[in-house]
């Protein structure tokens, strides 16, 4: 019988796209929430996440109308927009705000979604999503609050931009690492003679969000998040995407990568080469520099990698220790709970891994104490929450996924060449700390 | 040294200039994220050993176990196993969210077999009043012996507790009395994060019963039966169990403010005659200042003529004790009374007021960090202390040394000579570096809008 207790919030829950919007420069979220859901989402996902901060418009002192609970209710909240709104244009700068609606509006019923359209009606750039905590976690919010974006604010456009590539990958604040790694993807796609449409992070803007059906391609690097998108952009605009289920994470993960991009557009052969070549032979300088440390015959060193994250990092892990690193896949549970419709082929991708699907993070601990069982040393990758389970049983442990805990993350990377580098830095420094 | 924003300084200030009429400037609305007591009680009451903390509500409602987690991680060298959630989904609330609630509270018990289980519930993802819940909860209770509590710090608090008209929940009155201790002895309360004046008061040969995170049940459910009860620190919670044994049991409760010099000194005198130990007290006082006395001057010479700007929620004593605390360092504080200067201002109800803490000043806990920006720029200040949910980094912002204080809500900390000696060698550390805020302010990045920075919200007015 399943467990009613539950523990340890990985996923938080679908209202965590306000961390999306953050992630936008240019853009307010307002939520119309009670003030502490706004505020403990920023905790768990940014603060508690590898200290990401506040930004412009994010954090502490994220834009929040407050609700009153259903015991007290005071003005409607649909009372509350129209003076918040009013007072965001005159204070802020601003190119567009982002209503978000979480639990106590959905189950109240009001129609936030009228008083919305009135406004834009009205020539405010506004727009709402209604993102109620029970009705998902944050994966499924983000996607939610892009499709929201794309439907109620990009336009069709006739201006096509020649190698404009719209990139869809991390989610922002969840994945702490995501700033570091979407810089890293552009720089290897502008390495190529690509120009990167900047949608979330450094050089971000609302602009940027009108530029998306200029676009040649839409990338998404993910399982699932974002697929639902780029369908719904081919639809509407009729653009491509090319749907690449993994971060490349080292060099011959990179160029596969980047050849599969090659491929949609005409690239010149001999600048690609020349690009990949740069890549390869700094990749390999910087590598070859581990090397007696990679080969040496430790009793410390581990033979399984075990991952808890989300399938977006579970999975490029795995391919990335196993394929280049040469060191075998253990269990990857995965936290995200992917839409059943990604499932099949998220199985697919793991043929060479155990895929364990978690629900209740509670249980994974029952299962690595039977697999630590054998012995054999082992580097467990996961989040804040699964550090006392790896000294438990005794395992090295990198911290890679959310929520990070006490941790500071700049720009750092995982992905590409220099960010799996830094990957195998930390990862190395973990197992040599046994 | 001159600050960036100067530029702005440069522009017309005007008390209604730039688009905003006078009803607009004052009706302007608080719209930011706040901290609420719920998550210091989660913090307190998933730290009491033995005892299991389960939150009804959703998995995003429980982004703040982390902190929580932080906190007990460093407190035991151990994880928490106890504290769980009901993660809530839609299915539960279109079929109820009853059944997840009485199948975690079975599976709690059984399992662990605790002393109490505690019950965070989110009101909005039940679709219940907070009287609904309480209900709701003590249904629960019906089936076991162990209390099963609704976690709420109003359920302690009398019934005229701010605007909330609920009553106090008698369960947890009774928690008080369930177990029996002889003797006597006295209830200590500190829920602050800063073990200053626990440390003085641990030199004194007292029977306590100390109430602080990571306390067992037991100090808990033996408080009604204490002679008398001290509480200190500007946690809620404390405050409330205090005046809980005081109103329900007769246990008198003495509040306690061991802030700054003067603030300890009467606060161990205070406990020492309240206790039946007043030498004993008197001796920690003389060896406590003689040790921290030549710290304390030494502070005061580095931060003469500093003018620091308090900018404190007002929960439970916190700006009092820091304004006090600063004036025992010696520096200047702008807009206290003491400056005799009348202003004119937009931040407040009151349209003038003459100084910017207290009752009667500004109010600034209730002030949204957008507004408060005027008052910082027009200030000036050596450093800005921020005890407030959204201001402290755009006082860094501004070019600024800024020394923030986190989670209102979990108290000042400080307390005691220690405290005060150290608010004032980080005071000082601040003003003689100021190199990170100088540059900060070189980068140009607010996110609002020119007019709304150099509207004045706050002006000296001539006498």
């Amino acid at each position: 019988m399943k467990s009613a207790l539950f523990g340890q919030s990985r996923g938080f829950c679908s209202l965590g796209a306000q961390q999306s919007v953050e992630a936008i420069h240019g853009a307010i979220s307002i939520s119309y929430t009670g003030r502490t859901c706004a505020y403990r989402l920023y905790q768990g996902m940014s603060e508690m996440n590898g200290h990401q901060g506040m930004g412009n418009y994010g954090g502490s002192s994220l834009i929040c109308t407050g609700m009153q609970t259903l015991g007290s209710p005071r003005k409607k909240c649909t009372d509350l927009l129209p003076n918040v709104l009013e007072t965001l244009k005159k204070t802020h700068r601003t190119d567009l705000f982002v209503v978000l609606t979480g639990c106590l509006a959905e189950i109240i019923g009001e129609d936030t979604d009228a008083v919305v359209r009135h406004y834009r009606k009205a020539g405010y750039p506004v727009i709402h999503v209604n993102l109620p905590g029970f009705a998902g976690n944050a994966w499924l919010g983000h996607e939610k609050f892009m499709r929201g974006l794309v439907d109620q604010w990009v336009e069709e456009t006739f201006e096509q931009i020649p190698g404009l590539v719209n990139l869809w990958a991390d989610v922002p604040y969840l994945d702490p690492f995501w700033s570091g790694n979407l810089l890293e993807l552009k720089r290897l796609l502008e390495g190529i003679g690509l120009k990167v449409n900047v949608l979330f992070g450094l050089g971000s803007s609302v602009d940027a969000w009108k530029r998306i059906p200029s676009a040649a391609l839409n990338l998404v690097i993910s399982p699932w998040v974002g697929v639902s998108l780029a369908t719904l952009l081919r639809e509407r605009f009729g653009t491509p995407f090319l749907h690449w289920s993994r971060v490349p994470v080292g060099y011959t993960e990179t160029a596969r990568f980047l050849t599969a991009v090659r491929h949609c557009f005409s690239i010149p052969e001999k600048k690609f080469n020349d690009f990949l070549k740069l890549e390869k032979k700094a990749y390999f300088w910087h590598l070859n520099k581990g090397l007696e440390l990679f080969i040496r015959d430790d009793l410390r060193f581990p033979r399984a990698v075990h991952c808890i994250a989300d399938c977006h990092t579970a999975l490029s892990m795995a391919f990335f220790f196993k394929d280049e690193m040469g060191i075998p896949p253990g269990k990857l549970f995965l936290i995200d709970k992917a839409p059943a419709k990604y499932l099949d082929q998220i199985w697919s991708l793991g043929d060479a891994f155990e895929i364990i699907w978690v629900d209740n993070a509670l249980e994974i601990e029952p299962r690595l104490l039977q697999e630590s069982q054998n012995g054999e040393p082992a580097i467990l990758l996961g989040s804040f929450w699964d550090e006392p389970l790896a000294k438990k049983l005794g395992y090295a442990f990198l911290p890679i996924s959310a929520p990070l805990g006490e941790r500071l993350v700049l720009n750092q990377a995982w992905c590409g060449t220099s960010g799996a580098l830094r990957l195998l830095e930390e990862f190395w420094n973990a197992v040599l700390s046994l | 040294m001159p600050i960036v924003y100067s530029h702005l300084n440069a522009l017309a200030l005007s008390p209604v200039a730039q688009g905003f009429s006078e009803q607009e400037l004052r009706n302007m609305p608080y719209m930011n994220t706040g901290y609420k007591g719920a998550f210091s009680l989660l913090d307190i009451l998933s730290q009491i050993p033995g005892t299991i903390l389960i939150s009804h509500s959703s998995e995003g409602c429980d982004s703040d176990f982390v902190p929580v987690e932080i906190r007990y991680r460093k407190r035991f060298r151990m994880e928490n196993k106890y504290l769980f959630s009901t993660h809530l989904n839609e299915t539960d609330v279109i079929f109820g969210v009853e059944a997840p609630l009485q199948r975690a509270v079975k599976e709690a018990v059984e399992r662990f077999n605790p002393q109490a289980v505690f019950i965070r519930a989110k009101c909005c993802m039940a679709g219940r009043s907070n009287t609904e819940m309480k209900e709701e909860i003590a249904d629960i209770q019906r089936h076991y012996l162990i209390p099963i509590l609704f976690a709420r710090c109003d359920s302690l608090a009398t019934p005229s507790y701010r605007r909330k008209p609920l009553p106090p929940d008698p369960a947890w009155a009774q928690v008080a009395h369930l177990g029996k201790r002889t003797g006597t002895f006295f209830n200590r309360l500190n829920y602050g994060r800063n073990p200053g004046f626990s440390n003085l008061l641990d030199q004194a040969p007292v029977p306590w019963n100390i109430m602080e995170p990571g306390a067992s049940w037991n100090h808990y459910i033996e408080s009604a039966s204490a002679t008398a009860s001290l509480y200190y620190g500007t946690v809620e919670f404390g405050t409330q169990w205090g005046n809980m044994l005081e109103r329900e049991w007769m246990v008198p409760a003495q509040k306690l403010v061991p802030y700054g010099w003067n603030g300890t000194r009467s606060a161990l005198l205070e406990t020492g005659r309240l206790c039946g130990g007043l030498p004993a007290f008197e001796r920690i006082v003389n060896a406590e200042e003689a040790k921290w006395h030549p710290s304390l001057t030494e502070c005061r010479r580095r931060l003469k003529g500093k003018r620091i700007l308090p900018l404190m929620i007002q929960n439970w004593g916190d700006e009092e004790s820091m304004l006090c605390m600063l004036r025992e360092l010696g520096v200047i504080i702008p807009g206290s009374a003491e400056e005799q200067i009348q202003w004119k201002t937009y931040l407040g109800e009151e349209e003038t007021v003459n100084t910017f803490y207290g009752e009667e000043g500004l109010t600034l806990g209730s002030v949204s960090g957008y507004k408060l920006l005027s008052l910082v720029r027009e200030i000036q200040a050596d450093v800005v202390i921020v005890m407030h949910n959204d201001i402290a980094c755009w006082c860094a912002r501004l070019g600024i040394p800024t020394l923030e204080i986190r989670d209102p809500r979990r108290g000042l900390p400080f307390q005691a000579y220690s405290g005060l000696v150290h608010l004032g060698q980080r005071l000082a550390g601040l003003c003689e570096n100021p190199g990170l805020f100088k540059k900060l302010a070189q980068c140009d990045s607010f996110p609002f809008r020119g007019e709304w920075m150099a509207q004045s919200l706050l002006r000296k007015q001539d006498l």
